[in-house]
């Protein structure tokens, strides 16, 4: 039986390989660059809630953590909340209905089907969607309740603020698509995109998109005054 | 005693509800949602007539002799979960009148499967209101907007219901994201063939009262069902869902819809009622019309509705060019409302005709004028909701000559209305 160690010792030790490790790690990400993409219409004005992401020319190295990919698309006053959602492919979303009444969530987007009851007092699980693509969802009880699982196959991805902006942290270097896709879109299949080269300088890079095609007007929150649905 | 004994089962359930402190979240339990409301009313009439209700002639649901405060109304409206597409639906409507009789006003199965394309199909097979109604959109069949429904839906609500099968396909705005959505729905149904009576014999009504499925509506004492008049085989009452002549009806209705814009339907119904069939005092009228409905977001989050309605009701035998009793019949109503967080602002306004084309003595059906209604409305907590609401109906009733009354009255109600409701 070897010796045991002094606590200093051990302490010192594990010390040393922590800043071994931090080091080590900095050095890969002192190469990451950001983008900051701008999406306006054509009319100049911002365009928020477009999902942007990054598509890369070649195939990105394994990540070094891996983290569970899990994501929430709530139901909040007959609503799906967020309105649109991006997520990485194999993320496992949660439907957790936090209305007072029973939701049935359908969606017919190939690849990506699938039918979930929420009903309350019943445990839901997530759906983990494993296919790139649109996810329209629909309520098979609530006819107007609408919105949008963006499944993409790429860790990059973010979606533009009220400002029309936003930024896409810790990006290899390499060569990337930038795709922006808008539920505004009149065919919502369709996306716009742009070539863009991560240099290796740690940097911000700026992408700005103007949608040349007419959007549809932008979601209006539900009218107060009249019903729209039968009860 | 007999009375009294039905009166206190009647009043048990609502008293149960009432009392019952268990949170409406409790009902839900995913397999069973019940909706359910009291409506406790304080009422003041003035009108010379007495109220049909009470086999007069005035249109108002209340009277002179009714004001002060009563239960106007209890219903529970039940969703049951049979299958994760098939729902049961039955609504239960009491009314503190009539032979405040506990009735169904719907009862049907709805089918909806899920989705696989743009194109969305439902089924609806029972007892259930045709989608006519732009007003009445709540549950237990309420409006949201007023305490009393149009000229037209108080019509829909006294004599007209689809006993039958409903097909409905949608295309839903999923597959494009469009926001134009289109409906096509149809059905074919039994057991509304005495529809077009009350219409026909007391004219157009303005309140909020719906006749359940074995309803019974008192007529007033016309002329033309006096023992050996032309029509003395009608008793001196409608009971609107029955079938009399073994033929079935029909009714097309569609809808298109811009988002949360503006909803347009066409609606055509005909009972093909045999207007010479008769069972049991009760008359099939050969009853059609047609129906527009339009809902549009005005600006200032001003809400419209407008419906109109034009169609042809007649019954007995043929006596000259037309049957014994022939008449067309047109409304119309514009309502504006304006919702201001828990608080609602609504004004309609109601024109109505309905003009005979026979010409059997005796028997003078034109009924024609006007409503204007005004409603407040707040809800005050999840639960309670307090509503005011002024009515006054102006009508030129030819046939009030044969009861020596004046043919034209003015009708007011002024009512204050607390509805306790559990569940959503």
């Amino acid at each position: 039986m070897a010796p045991s160690e002094h606590p200093v010792i051990a302490a010192c030790r594990q010390l040393f390989a922590l800043a071994i490790l931090q080091v080590a790690s900095n050095i890969v990400l002192a190469a990451e660059g950001t983008l900051s993409v701008k999406v306006v219409d054509r009319a100049e004005q911002p365009v928020a809630d477009a999902a942007v992401f990054l598509i890369p020319k070649t195939s990105l190295p394994e990540r070094l953590i891996s983290d569970p990919l899990v994501a929430v698309m709530d139901q909040i006053d007959l609503e799906y909340v967020p309105h649109i959602l991006v997520v990485q492919t194999n993320t496992e979303v949660g439907f957790p209905n936090s209305d007072d009444v029973n939701h049935h969530v359908y969606s017919f987007s190939n690849p990506n089907q699938f039918e979930l009851p929420l009903y309350k007092g019943k445990l839901h699980p997530p759906v983990r969607f494993e296919s790139a693509g649109l996810v329209i969802l629909g309520c098979n009880i609530h006819d107007h309740m609408l919105g949008y699982i963006l499944v993409v196959d790429t860790p990059y991805f973010g979606k533009t603020d009220d400002d029309g902006g936003v930024f896409i942290p810790g990006v290899l270097p390499g060569n990337y698509d930038v795709v922006v896709w808008s539920s505004r879109f009149r065919d919502v299949s369709k996306t716009v995109r742009q070539v863009v080269s991560v240099s290796d300088e740690t940097s911000v890079q700026d992408i700005a998109f103007k949608l040349s095609d007419k959007l549809r007007h932008p979601r209006e929150t539900r009218s107060s005054s009249l019903q729209w649905t039968d009860y | 005693m007999d009375g009294l004994l039905k009166r206190s089962i009647l009043w048990l359930v609502p008293g149960f509800l009432w009392l019952n402190p268990l949170n409406a979240a409790e009902y839900e339990a995913g397999r069973h949602t019940f909706v359910s409301a009291v409506d406790f009313s304080l009422v003041y009439a003035s009108s010379p007539l007495e109220s049909w209700l009470k086999g007069g002639v005035g249109k108002l649901r209340f009277d002179e002799n009714d004001n002060g405060l009563k239960l106007s109304r209890f219903f529970l409206d039940y969703t049951g979960r049979l299958t994760d597409t098939l729902n049961a639906r039955l609504m239960v409507d009491v009314n503190d009148d009539l032979k405040s009789q506990v009735d169904f006003t719907e009862a049907y199965l709805d089918f909806r499967p899920i989705p696989k394309s743009a194109y969305r199909t439902r089924w609806r097979i029972g007892a259930f209101y045709p989608r006519i109604s732009l007003e009445n959109v709540g549950p237990g069949w309420s409006t949201p907007y007023t305490l009393s429904s149009s000229a037209i839906n108080t019509w829909v609500a006294e004599e007209l219901r689809t006993v039958g099968v409903e097909f409905s396909v949608t295309r839903s705005p999923q597959a494009s994201a469009s926001l134009h959505q289109f409906t096509f729905e149809g059905a074919v149904f039994f057991a509304n063939d005495p529809a077009g009576s009350l219409l026909a014999w007391k004219g157009w009504s303005v309140h909020d009262r719906q006749t359940g499925l074995r309803g019974r509506l008192p007529l007033p004492p016309l002329p033309v069902i006096e023992p050996g008049e032309e029509a003395a085989a009608q008793a001196p009452w409608v009971e609107p869902f029955h079938e009399i002549d073994n033929r079935p009806g029909y009714y097309v209705n569609t809808e298109w819809r811009y988002g949360t814009r503006s909803r347009l339907r066409f609606f055509h119904y005909d009972n093909r009622g045999d207007p010479e069939a008769l069972s049991d005092g009760q008359y099939a009228w050969a009853t059609s019309f047609d129906q527009i409905g339009w809902q549009i977001m005005l600006p200032g989050d001003v809400g419209l509705i407008t419906q109109w309605m034009q169609g042809e009701t007649a019954m007995g035998p043929v006596t000259g060019s037309t049957h014994l009793v022939d008449t067309t019949f047109e409304s119309t109503f514009v309502l504006l409302t304006r919702k201001f967080g828990s608080r609602r602002i609504s004004l309609r306004y109601d024109d109505f005709e309905l003009y005979e084309l026979d010409s059997t003595d005796d028997d003078n059906n034109d009924d024609y004028g006007h409503a204007w209604t005004v409603a407040y409305l707040h809800q005050i907590s999840p639960r309670l909701r307090i509503g005011a609401e002024y009515m006054e109906i102006n009508t030129h009733h030819c046939g009030w000559e044969y009861y020596d009354l004046p043919t034209q009255a003015r009708e007011r109600v002024t009512q204050l209305t607390l509805r306790w409701q559990f569940g959503t």
